[in-house]
């Protein structure tokens, strides 16, 4: 497939929960609080692509893949996979594009059920999608992810597999019915670092060999730089920063981002590294209102900053939401949009 | 070749997953000594549900009489009668024998239906969530509230008394404490990746729940089977005790009873220290058995990523 | 050069199984001096924890120390009762702040009540004086004072493991031992935990010793670390040394196979298999089946640990230490490094 179809498109993305409310709540029609993990998020991936999403714990990368792969349905916004948008599917269709996008979690030990041997776990996606010839699929597939012999394996319960070989396993369910595209929860994190590079390896060959795009989401920027080629930063259900890799990490725009870069142990001691100067942590993603999220703990902090920042694009291909980068006034006047939600006003979206 | 892959011989049925997982964790159980003992105690149990009354020498309701003429009641043990006579003349042991029928279908009847209800109710709540739970629970909780002896008199006033009637009446109501718990349970495997990634490929609720959710929950399902059964077999013997079972089949309950309204509960031992005996060991040999198999077949093997060490 | 505080000579400690007990350290040896930061290094399941564990006596009911000495200041205390170490060491000398820790903060207490417990049981300090050190300790490692009186839920998970500092230093203890602090942790909350761990070192001289399977935190932030694998102590000494010339084989594909940022493109090292388990006596080298440069005599016995490098306290315990790193760039410069699956 090489129009140039993007295998993903994400336009304006939007995931809220709503947070749990008493009952006094409801007779007092006191309005919902929204938990705005995903926020408008728009991007593009194509074929053969790996971009990777780095961000702390709290900042909606998790909610972001799980609305990708249809666990979560999406409050706003769009999602197109190979240019067909899935919120607009039926149940059938639904179960095609299934075929098409693939997940790989990150903990080992719990991605594969207990009870089911290798050929079984493997088969599973393959009945399903209703594809035939299993033996072989499953035996090639097993080679391909490098489990050698393979009689060795395929009859083998996930507690007699390593983590290492567990996370072979979750690759190869992935990539057994051929998919265009692979959502990937940091599936290295929780190995041993020996074997992470195995790991890593191992999915970019076989990205490299199918064809497939990976969308790669992990808060350790070390292990994604390894693998993906451009990366969007994300804080608080946004995306404050997008990149080509090495530019991002030579000169990252965002205070945010450079925070970020500069905290990262770097196995040297001759290295002079200066801790970070920056306090606080992230806000809950609750009722967040207009303006950059990451304003409280900006040491670039201006009054401008009250006003949601536009994600432009720098002289140097960085794109970026930060007003240190751009003229908010003359951007508004000259017609560009901000698009947001202002979460007071909308009638309320629901889960 | 490891535990769980072992072959029977016929392929078909040893590849049916469910078949195997089973007859791997009772193989595994066998290697356990004390729990291999167990459950050599209910196929005892068992055998004897089948064939009791095929070796008994006598008949269970068949008073004996000496050769005298006279009504052998409440003879002490002997040579003749191994376990002594009953206050109107009849064998202990062969009453012993043709109830120990009656005690193992009690116990299957009722350990089923309550795992199956409890089961049923427990997964649905779990799996679907929203208002199915909600429903299913308030449900259950309500029978919690409905007390075991006045329903179970309830009940007999309006279909009679009856030795079925009796289990189902346990039945009906004991399915509750499993189906909170198994509830639990599945809530949390609905949330491990597995689930989440099958549901990701497309499996169907269905697919799911047969193929993922129940065997992970088999082991607990297994453990409340064992108690289910140990339950219902006392419990019927409470009813029986009251007069809510048809007093006439010798299980072993009703033999308790009847020593006891004879008021020779203490003096005619031989009568009533068996049956409760064995009651006692059938019950406790399930509980055991029961735990045995969740220890052996749980899943306790995963280990945490940065480990102690 | 600084006293040293704790000395770890051949220590071994095994856990009892229902078969043959298992080993998970063997014959480790290492100091830990005053004012140093250690850093343990190892995957899992190399006996890290384990080690630690062993030193205040919080080993599991089926561990115990096999043999070797573990001394405090000069004083053997490996064989000390529990009673003996509550009077004279816990808390009060060393402190620890186990894995997993930010559960061990008790979620109904709040912070200043915990820290009243802990000084009541081990100080005759009353009750003000304690709350005054809290404020103090709140204060050393960058939590607002007027906290004290929170829920640990009312703090992020940075803040906790700060706490838990704060709570470590209590009694002015000589050592801290911390395993995997930061794990948990976003890198910029690591960051800023290290941040008051730098500021402790300087200001007071407490020692602390690192476990942790990050070797960056090590290089960045530790005085003089030890490389375990499999329960033995591949290689040690400070940190400049053990990066500059690595000297064990595990040593130098360890860190070969960590990304660095600074050069994403780098390609990583794999270590081929995973540590064995050890049963009964480890006489033979734990990494010998994954090593590319192992030999015979590598099984035939445990690598004895010799001195390695220009400094005193780098040792490595491998019969080919002299050679393995030039053998390792030679290769790694003729070919690029062909990767066997794990």
């Amino acid at each position: 497939m090489s129009d140039g179809t993007p295998v993903l498109e994400v336009n304006h993305l939007k995931k809220y929960f709503n947070q749990s409310t008493s009952v006094l709540d409801t007779i007092l029609r006191r309005r919902q609080s929204k938990i705005q993990a995903v926020d408008d998020v728009s991007f593009t991936l194509h074929e053969n692509e790996s971009h990777g999403v780095i961000g702390e714990s709290g900042c909606g990368k998790t909610t972001l893949l799980m609305t990708l792969m249809g666990l979560y349905e999406p409050t706003e916004g769009e999602i197109l996979i190979k240019g067909r948008d899935i919120t607009e599917m039926s149940r059938r269709e639904r179960k095609q594009f299934r075929s098409d996008v693939q997940i790989i979690f990150q903990d080992p030990f719990n991605s594969l059920d207990p009870k089911m041997t290798v050929r079984e776990t493997l088969s599973e996606p393959l009945k399903i999608h209703d594809m035939d010839d299993h033996e072989r699929r499953i035996r090639d597939t097993i080679e391909m992810v490098e489990l050698n012999p393979v009689d060795k394996y395929i009859d083998r319960f996930p507690r007699q597999l390593s983590g290492g070989e567990k996370q072979r396993v979750s690759i190869a369910r992935a990539l057994i019915v051929e998919p265009d595209l692979i959502l990937a929860d940091e599936p290295a994190s929780m190995l041993d670092v020996s074997t992470q590079a195995a790991i890593l390896n191992l999915l970019s060959d076989l990205l490299e060999e199918t064809g497939a795009s990976m969308l790669y989401i992990s808060h350790d920027l070390s292990t994604v730089s390894y693998i993906c080629q451009e990366i969007n930063v994300m804080y608080l259900g946004r995306i404050v920063e997008r990149n080509e890799t090495t530019s991002l990490l030579n000169d990252p725009k965002h205070p945010y981002a450079k925070a970020l870069i500069e905290a990262i142990p770097i196995p040297d001691p001759h290295h002079e590294r200066a801790r970070t100067e920056l306090g606080g942590t992230p806000r809950d993603p609750i009722d967040l209102g207009d303006g950059c999220r990451f304003r409280d703990r900006c040491p670039d902090r201006m009054d401008v900053c009250e006003k949601t920042p536009a994600f432009v694009e720098t002289d140097d291909g960085t794109e970026t939401a930060c007003h240190l980068y751009y003229d908010h006034e003359s951007y508004v006047s000259g017609g560009g949009t901000v698009e947001r939600e202002d979460v007071t006003t909308a009638s309320a979206g629901d889960d | 070749m490891s535990v769980g892959s072992s072959r029977l011989p016929l392929e078909n049925l040893a590849d049916n997953y469910v078949i195997r997982n089973v007859v791997g964790a009772l193989s595994l159980m066998i290697e356990d000594r004390v729990t291999a003992l167990y459950f050599a105690f209910l196929v005892g149990v068992l055998i004897l549900g089948v064939v009791g009354p095929m070796i008994a020498p006598y008949q269970y309701n068949e008073s004996l009489y000496t050769e005298g003429g006279e009504l052998k009641r409440s003879v002490a043990p002997s040579g003749e009668h191994l376990l002594g006579t009953t206050d109107v003349g009849q064998d202990v042991l062969s009453r012993i024998l043709y109830g120990a029928r009656p005690t193992v279908i009690t116990g299957l009847l009722g350990g089923s239906m309550i795992i199956g209800i409890g089961m049923a109710i427990g997964v649905t709540a779990g799996y679907f969530g929203g208002w199915v739970d909600t429903v299913l629970m308030r449900f259950t909780d309500v029978v919690y509230g409905v007390p075991l002896i006045p329903f179970a008199i309830v009940l007999i006033a309006l279909f009679g008394v009856g030795f079925i009637e009796s289990i189902v009446v346990i039945g009906l109501l004991l399915w509750r404490g499993n189906a909170r718990v198994l509830r639990s349970q599945v809530l949390q495997i609905k949330e491990r990746p597995f689930v989440m990634a099958a549901r990701s490929t497309g499996a169907s609720d269905l697919r799911i729940i047969f193929k993922h959710i129940l065997p992970n929950v088999a082991s607990m399902a297994v453990l409340f089977f064992a108690l289910g059964v140990g339950y219902t077999i006392i419990l019927q013997a409470s009813l029986a005790f009251i007069g809510v079972s048809n007093p006439f089949i010798p299980s072993w309950g009703v033999m308790v009873r009847n020593a006891y309204n004879s008021g020779l509960m203490s003096t005619a031992w031989w009568w009533s220290v068996p049956p409760g005996l064995l009651i006692a060991l059938t019950v406790l040999s399930t509980f055991m058995f029961g735990r045995g198999y969740e220890n052996i077949a749980g899943d306790g093997d995963d280990e945490a990523f940065v480990q102690a060490g | 050069m600084a006293d040293p505080l704790l000395e770890i000579e051949d220590l071994t400690v095994k856990y009892r199984t229902q078969g043959e007990a298992v080993t998970a350290v063997s014959n480790a040896s290492f100091t830990v001096r005053e004012g140093e930061y250690f850093g343990l290094v190892g995957e899992s399941g190399c006996g890290k924890t384990t080690l630690i564990k062993s030193i205040l006596g919080g080993l599991d009911d089926n561990g115990y120390i096999d043999s070797g000495t573990i001394r405090y200041r000069g004083e053997e205390i490996q064989d000390y009762s529990d009673d003996q170490l509550n009077e004279t060491l816990r808390w009060k000398e060393v402190s620890w702040i186990p894995q997993g820790s930010m559960s061990s903060l008790d979620p109904l207490q709040r912070i200043d009540e915990q820290a009243i417990e802990i000084g009541r049981i081990h100080t005759d300090r009353n009750r003000e004086e304690i709350l005054e050190r809290l404020r103090e300790l709140f204060d050393i490692v960058g939590l607002q004072e007027s906290r004290i009186s929170d829920y640990p839920h009312q703090f992020s998970g940075g803040m906790q493991q700060r706490a838990l500092i704060a709570l470590a230093l209590f009694l002015n203890p000589a050592i801290i031992v911390a395993d995997e602090p930061t794990t948990a942790l976003d890198v910029i909350m690591q960051d800023q935990v290290f941040k008051y761990l730098d500021e402790i070192k300087e200001d007071r001289d407490t020692s602390m010793i690192l476990v942790t399977h990050d070797i960056s935190v090590v290089f960045e932030s530790c005085d003089q670390m030890a490389i375990m694998h499999a329960g033995q102590v591949a290689e040690r000494g400070p940190v400049t040394e053990v990066f500059d010339n690595p000297r064990h084989p595990y040593s130098i594909l360890l860190q070969e196979a960590f990304p660095d940022v600074r050069y994403p493109d780098r390609e990583l090292e794999i270590i081929d298999g995973s540590p064995p388990q050890n049963v009964g006596t480890v006489d033979y080298c734990t990494f010998a089946d994954r090593c590319p440069w192992a030999v015979e005599d590598c099984r035939v016995e445990a690598p004895p640990t010799r001195e390695v490098g220009d400094h005193a306290d780098h040792a490595a315990a491998c019969i080919r230490s002299d050679e393995v790193l030039e053998i390792y760039r030679e290769e790694r410069g003729k070919q690029p490094v062909e990767s066997d699956s794990v």
